[in-house]
């Protein structure tokens, strides 16, 4: 694709050439309220995490907290190893999308591109495991992880996070909408499976293992149950276990819950929108077709 | 491309590498047993325990300062010492010290009762011991998927009798009996209320499982400014709800803003107040419900009217409204904890709470009134040229200086003795605008239909999980929450009162020293003692239903009732129709219960047949027959 | 593709998929069989685990028939009902992923570096220059000292909690609105500035931070009388009382009653001509597919504006906060009702008017309804009393409902609890991952496709039927799939933080642990609640994929 050619697509959206300017006008209006409306709760929610803990109740009818404790912040990290429970929760959920990225590419490409027997019963399977409920799988999949060794460990939580029958449902479904022509003609060209995986479908499925990448990564991050009855040590402990601390039978510390929380969200927010670069990318290379 | 797979992969091995080795090693366990080993060293009193003769040296004060000196040493230096201490005692003895994990709730008090645990062991055994928590404080799901893959906490907490029979009828309790005999730890030693929390009466034979750790009530906290104000009489023994709603119709008239109301009362729950009545959830055996009764109509209807014919008590909505920051975990529901916030803002005069409530009222009084006034003192002293600047007694000034610095200004820091002098100077210079910035509280009994007191009390217990290999050490914990150490320090830190009867009776009040600050005497009021001892009750509890299902069906039926759907004699009757028609499912679907329930009854079960009826009917039989 | 042999494929295959299926079958299959098999035990934490070892009892298809029919289908059906009910919400939020994503995807922002740095400083000046605008508007002017005096009691009037001077207060309020200025401000400056990665950014931002937090937060946004919900929500309910307040209560049923058969109608009308075109292969399953979709989404808004408008009258008819009436107007009153109830004229004239004295909105409807048929006379009696007594005390200072038409009291109402839920789960998913997958998916549609489609004069609505929807159909049968499980199986964090399960708002998740975990420890019956839920879930699915594999071989 030439300059002139991808600065043309530029100008153009989905539906296909440059909308009117009072469209566009529209459409930016209503992104803004909508913006709002997404906003104002985390507005609100910086300003609980600034009050002091007597003048949370006082908000709503003053608008601003009478005296402004930024130092909140700073007591998170005091009275919880809060460093320590960040390093866990990115390291953890990094692996564990590190690895499921991995294994679910490879199974998609299995389930999408190559005929085997039994293929669509295997899928049908995946699909199957699905349907059932987590609430119960929670004792044989403790009792599985225990007798593994992987109790009171990092592995416990990485280890199962690695496999998703959903991350491969969601790959397969992407990797369908590639044209089989490419790889068809790569294979023809006479190139092995492993190639066309590595050169053809990675980098044509790049928005799908990107998507992919988010969901796990703030899935993991954000996972909560599992860690908590996994987990013994302190030392160990993710950040949503770990902000439950201010939220005890000897009562709940919502600025500083609120305070925790919003800077639990930094590294979620620098993944979205480091990946979402490659996200637009994707969106480029999708155009180009080959 | 494959440069930055490799620099990823790189990348990672090393954050892998960092995180087995810097983040997930616990280093400060070892730090807590030297800790201990300083306690023991300052008191001086048992000596030949290997390794605390070098610790004097190590450390280099002499003892009666080696605790305080380890913890103000700065991160190397006290690295360094436990260093030099580990090689000292034998290299390995510190690491391959036992360690029992305790899965308690996350009260910030926990580290402090470790570390009596570490220091009392090492007293009284003379070898060391580490304990860690787990806090699991949402609930007991976790515990439970431990226990039964075989990885559970050495030591469970659990909370009221129907807990204790489900972990002792899943084989997760280790039965304590004859240990609890030979070492002095047994049922005789606490709160009657207690013991069903405990122990589990087996045809008149009776098996301890667990100890106290503390016992959970309420009583009723109330503004003594309040009622001066107003006139009234404090209120300081037992009472009944009619002479309460006559005080509370006077306090939520505001004088300072008149058409503007207070709340009178918050918390006071229909379900006591039925109880104490007179109602009863079940009949003695626990075979059938009789809910249904004039007495919880009776209480039903007080409790609808104060919150819609007297307007002293906030309706639900009300109370969501009110409840904001203030506490409570989702358990309790914010209602119950955000009351003591807006108690100390004045906004109810009234409110039921447990003793445990102190340090949210102490810090208020101490941010408001007190650190103020002494600070301001503390200037007039500095300036001493008015009248009345002159120190009252020599070194008035540092010893309110001391009194701000032992106040602190954590939470934690309101539960560390203070010393008498210190309470006594501040209690002097308080003025009558500090006094009104205090919170002052009296504690009295919580009002009855009947005026007679009555409150249900249960025990947090801890147990020995029976698979644990350090059962051994499990037990000798139980024996140590029967000590004095134990209970005096949950005492002294208002967590609520211990289970131990002895150690609550004492001249100088449940505490005894440190004092509570200026306000809040109360908080040491014989009331508590009353309360716990001759009011007390543990939860009724049926065989032939759960406590979670009963909370289900009854909690629906509270809600409509708060929300006026339903009138106060709807709810009794439905109360008891619901809980009778789930026993009678719960007989129907589970043979071995039916027939424990046949042997107790003496009748066969009639599916279909209301329960109430068939009980009564057997037990006409019953007395026609004797 | 089909290379080489059946075997030498079969091997390929294997080994792509090996990493994933030892996993899969250790951590996902195994739980899932061993599941299964409880669910036809009587497995009980409380009888067999590692220390009380009774043998497991088989009790075949027990717990299923206890579940569907037995002695727990009242709860089982009551809170599979609360399930359905919350996943209203579900295609809501995915007819709002999909048109943010076309909004997202539709470039009104300027393109060029040089014009979106033009247009974003001249954004910030304007915002800079409002917020100026707006402190100097709303910063109080008056003297401290004197303001203190004026306003303290003002303040504690209000609150009751706290002693801040008036002029402090007005400072307050000064803060936020400039706050609220520069937040507008800064959305639209950092809109102009950076373009779709802003907005995409804001609206994913509740994804990250989904959790215990989230739920806590709305938890106190969601509260009566100082949530920010209803702060905003009140204002525009006091407005509409103040224009329609004098509307009767029968005209909002029957406001909600039209409301309602409109909607019907309307999606009777969409149903049929979709079926038409369908006949005449005018357009295929997919177009029909995309039909069903809007009408569900229009069926699911209309009944919602229809409920609303027929709750109304309800609350109106309750209005508190009055002024506090006396023992002996009480005492009258009593008086009064019983004159009603006999019937005498003259009598219920007098009393009608002492009632409007201590009760002026509600009593002269309820009244009219009243004296009518003299045999409900009883039963209306009780209403009124009720509503006289609630007019019995004055509010717990700013805490209490006000007066005419009152915001909904979100968590802790039966009513609204579970509205609330969606309310929250759908702006929790709008922006989430659905719209992620709908933009992914939206960038891998060739714009070829678009080029042809305008050749040929399609316009913007055509080309979305012609080439978004069929192009976005995988990622749109991905996402039915996906959130019809999320939404039956899910729920369970948000009612044990938010409600607590109260205000009717169990759900099967929360009922599958409080059967597990909470009450005896019941793992086998809760083994077999999960799999009645399996159930229901593979027919919603086959279902859909039927219609999906239909849908993108369209």
């Amino acid at each position: 694709m030439s300059k002139q050619q991808l600065a043309a697509s530029e100008q153009l959206d989905v539906v296909g050439r440059k909308p009117f300017p009072l469209v566009r006008a529209l459409v930016f209006v209503g992104l803004v309220l909508l913006g709002i409306t997404f906003v104002l709760p985390f507005v609100w929610q910086v300003l609980i995490s600034v009050s002091s803990l007597t003048d949370v109740d006082l908000l709503t009818q003053l608008g601003y907290p009478p005296d402004l404790k930024p130092e909140n912040y700073g007591e998170v990290f005091e009275k919880v190893e809060f460093a320590r429970y960040f390093f866990n929760s990115i390291f953890i959920a990094g692996w564990a999308t590190l690895l499921q990225v991995i294994t679910c590419a490879m199974a998609a490409y299995a389930f999408a591109r190559l005929s085997w027997p039994g293929r669509d019963k295997v899928f049908f399977l995946y699909l199957g495991t699905l349907m059932v409920p987590g609430v119960v799988l929670m004792v044989p999949n403790f009792v599985i992880v225990l007798r593994l060794g992987m109790f009171n460990d990092y592995l416990g939580l990485i280890i199962p996070a690695a496999f998703s029958a959903y991350g491969t449902f969601l790959l397969r479904q992407f990797m369908l909408t590639v044209p089989s022509s490419l790889d068809e003609a790569a294979a023809i060209d006479g190139a092995s499976h492993w190639r066309i995986f590595t050169q053809i479908m990675l980098p044509m499925a790049r928005p799908g293992l990107i998507v992919l990448a988010i969901f796990a990564f703030l899935f993991n991050y954000n996972s909560f149950f599992w860690p908590l009855i996994l987990i013994k040590d302190d030392n160990l402990r993710t950040l949503p276990i770990g902000l439950m601390a201010f939220d005890s039978t000897y009562g709940r510390d919502t600025p500083l819950i609120m305070a925790g929380s919003l800077m639990a969200m930094i590294p979620p927010i620098i993944v979205f929108l480091v990946l979402q670069k490659y996200l637009v990318k994707g969106i480029q290379l999708g155009a180009v077709k080959g | 491309m494959r440069w930055i797979i490799l620099g990823m992969l790189a990348f990672w091995g090393a954050l892998t590498a960092f995180a087995y080795l810097v983040v997930a090693p616990d280093t400060s366990a070892r730090e807590d047993l030297v800790r201990a080993y300083a306690d023991v060293a300052d008191r001086g009193g048992v000596t030949n325990i290997p390794g605390i003769e070098q610790l004097p040296q190590i450390i280099g004060v002499e003892p009666g300062e080696l605790l305080a000196t380890f913890d103000t040493m700065n991160g190397t230096d006290r690295a360094a010492a436990v260093e030099r201490f580990s090689s000292s005692i034998g290299p390995g003895v510190l690491e391959s010290i036992p360690t029992l994990v305790w899965s308690t709730d996350d009260n910030p008090a926990r580290d402090a009762q470790c570390h009596l645990f570490r220091v009392w062991h090492l007293e009284t055994y003379g070898e060391p011991i580490d304990i860690v928590t787990d806090p699991s404080n949402r609930d007991i799901t976790k515990t439970v998927v431990q226990c039964v893959a075989g990885a559970g906490p050495d030591l469970i907490e659990s909370y009221g009798p129907e807990q204790l029979q489900q972990l002792v009828a899943a084989g997760v309790a280790k039965d304590v009996t004859e240990a609890a005999n030979a070492r002095n730890f047994g049922v005789d030693r606490v709160f009657p209320t207690a013991v069903p929390s405990m122990a589990i009466d087996r045809s008149g034979q009776v098996r301890q499982y667990a100890f106290p750790c503390n016992i959970g009530y309420t009583v009723l906290f109330y503004h003594r400014d309040l009622f001066q104000e107003a006139g009234l009489p404090e209120p300081t023994g037992p009472w009944s709800v009619a002479e309460m709603l006559e005080a509370a119709r006077v306090l939520s008239q505001n004088p300072d803003s008149p058409g503007r109301r207070r709340v009178g009362i918050m918390n006071l729950g229909a379900w006591d107040m039925a109880l104490a009545a007179g109602a009863s959830f079940f009949n003695e055996d626990g075979t059938a419900s009789l809910y249904n009764s004039p007495e919880a109509i009776e209480a039903f209807r007080a409790f609808q009217d104060m919150m819609y014919v007297e307007r002293v008590m906030p309706t639900p909505a009300e109370a969501a409204s009110m409840a904001a920051s203030g506490g409570a975990n989702m358990n309790m529901g914010a209602e119950a904890a955000s009351a003591s916030a807006l108690f100390a803002s004045k906004v109810t005069a009234m409110y039921v709470g447990g003793r445990w409530e102190y340090v949210a009222t102490a810090s208020r009084n101490r941010e408001r009134a007190l650190v103020p006034a002494a600070r301001r003192r503390i200037a007039e002293i500095a300036r001493g040229t008015e009248e009345g600047d002159a120190e009252r007694f020599p070194g008035e000034a540092e010893v309110l200086q001391a009194a701000i610095e032992s106040m602190g200004n954590d939470n934690s820091d309101l539960l560390r003795p203070m010393p008498r002098n210190q309470i006594e100077a501040l209690r002097a210079i308080l003025t009558d605008a500090d006094r009104d910035r205090l919170i002052d509280i009296g504690v009295t009994h919580i009002p009855t239909m009947t005026g007679t007191p009555w409150y249900a009390a249960n025990a947090r217990v801890a147990m020995v999980n029976r698979a644990s290999p350090r059962a051994e050490y499990g037990e000798r914990f139980l024996e140590f929450l029967a000590s004095a150490a134990y209970n005096e320090q949950i005492n002294e830190t208002f967590d609520s009162i211990c289970g131990v009867v002895e150690y609550c009776i004492d001249e100088d009040g449940i505490s005894g020293p440190p004092d509570p600050l200026p306000g809040l005497e109360a908080f040491d009021s014989q009331i508590f003692v009353d309360a716990a001892l001759l009011y007390a009750n543990p939860d009724q509890v049926s065989p032939f239903i759960g406590r979670a299902r009963q909370g289900v069906l009854a909690g629906e039926v509270m809600e409509w009732l708060q929300s006026r759907l339903v009138s106060p004699a709807e709810a009794a009757k439905m109360v008891e129709d619901r809980l009778n028609k789930q026993i009678s499912a719960n007989l129907e679907g589970d043979d071995q219960l039916r027939a424990t329930w046949e042997s107790i009854v003496g009748v066969e079960f009639r599916p279909g047949v209301n329960l109430r009826e068939q009980v009564e009917a057997a037990q006409a039989r019953v007395g026609g027959a004797s | 593709m089909k290379v080489g042999s059946v075997r030498r494929r079969t091997l390929i295959a294997l080994a792509f998929l090996l990493p994933n299926l030892l996993g899969f079958l250790i951590f996902t299959a195994g739980p899932i069989v061993f599941s299964l098999y409880m669910s036809l035990t009587d497995w009980s934490l409380t009888k067999h685990n590692q220390f009380s070892d009774q043998p497991l009892q088989f009790v075949g298809f027990d717990n299923y028939a206890k579940i569907l029919w037995g002695s727990e289908s009242e709860f089982f059906w009551d809170y599979f009902e609360n399930t359905l009910f919350l996943m209203i919400g579900i295609p809501i939020s995915i007819a709002g992923s999909l048109v943010l994503a076309i909004m997202l995807s539709t470039k009104c922002t300027p393109t060029r570096l040089g014009s979106r740095l033009k247009s974003a400083l001249i954004a910030g000046g304007v915002t800079v220059l409002a917020c100026l605008g707006a402190w100097l508007v709303t910063t109080p002017t008056m003297d401290p000292a004197f303001a203190d005096e004026a306003a303290r009691a003002v303040m504690s009037d209000e609150t009751g909690l706290t002693d801040l001077s008036g002029f402090q207060v007005a400072t307050l309020r000064s803060h936020a609105a400039i706050l609220a200025v520069a937040v507008l401000g800064g959305l639209i400056t950092f809109g102009l500035g950076i373009g779709q990665v802003f907005f995409r950014t804001v609206f994913y931002l509740p994804t990250l931070l989904a959790g215990v937090a989230m739920f806590l937060l709305w938890k106190t946004l969601y509260r009566p009388k100082g949530g920010l919900v209803n702060a905003v929500l009140q204002p525009v309910l006091d407005t509409l009382d103040a224009t329609v307040g004098a509307v009767p209560p029968f005209m909002w049923y029957a406001l909600g009653v039209v409301i309602w058969l409109i909607t019907l109608a309307l999606c009777v009308k969409l149903v049929l001509v979709g079926l038409d075109r369908l006949k005449h292969n005018e357009a295929g399953i997919a177009a029909f597919c995309a039909r069903l979709g809007i009408v569900a989404t229009l069926g699911a808004t209309g009944w919602f504006v229809g409920y609303w408008s027929a709750q109304l009258p309800e609350r109106a008819l309750l209005p508190t906060g009055l002024a506090p009436i006396t023992a002996a107007q009480l005492d009258s009153v009593s008086t009064d009702l019983q004159a009603l109830a006999s019937g005498d004229a003259s009598l219920i004239a007098g009393a009608i008017e002492e009632l409007k004295a201590i009760a002026p909105v509600p009593v002269e409807q309820t009244v009219e309804s009243l004296v009518k048929p003299a045999t409900v006379a009883g039963v209306e009696l009780a209403s009124l009393s009720q509503a006289v007594e609630s007019n019995a005390g004055a509010s717990f200072d700013g805490y209490t409902a006000g007066e005419g038409l009152q915001a909904p009291e979100w968590l802790i109402s039966a009513t609204w609890a579970k509205t609330a839920l969606i309310v929250m789960g759908v702006w929790l998913g709008i922006g989430g991952g659905n719209m992620l997958l709908y933009l992914a998916g939206l960038s891998n549609i060739p714009p070829e496709l678009y080029e042809a489609a305008s050749i040929d004069g399609a316009s913007g609505w055509q080309q979305f039927i012609h080439v978004t929807w069929p192009q976005l159909a995988p990622t749109t049968f991905f996402i039915v799939i996906m959130s019809t499980i999320g939404g039956l199986q899910g729920g369970f964090e948000q009612v044990m933080i938010m409600t607590q399960g109260k205000a009717d708002t169990r759900v099967l998740a929360y009922y599958q642990y409080e059967l597990a975990f909470t009450d005896q420890f019941q793992l086998g019956l809760a083994s077999a609640v999960g799999w009645v839920m399996t159930g229901f879930i593979f027919v919603l699915t086959a279902v859909n994929f039927r219609l999906g594999s239909q849908l993108t071989n369209d």
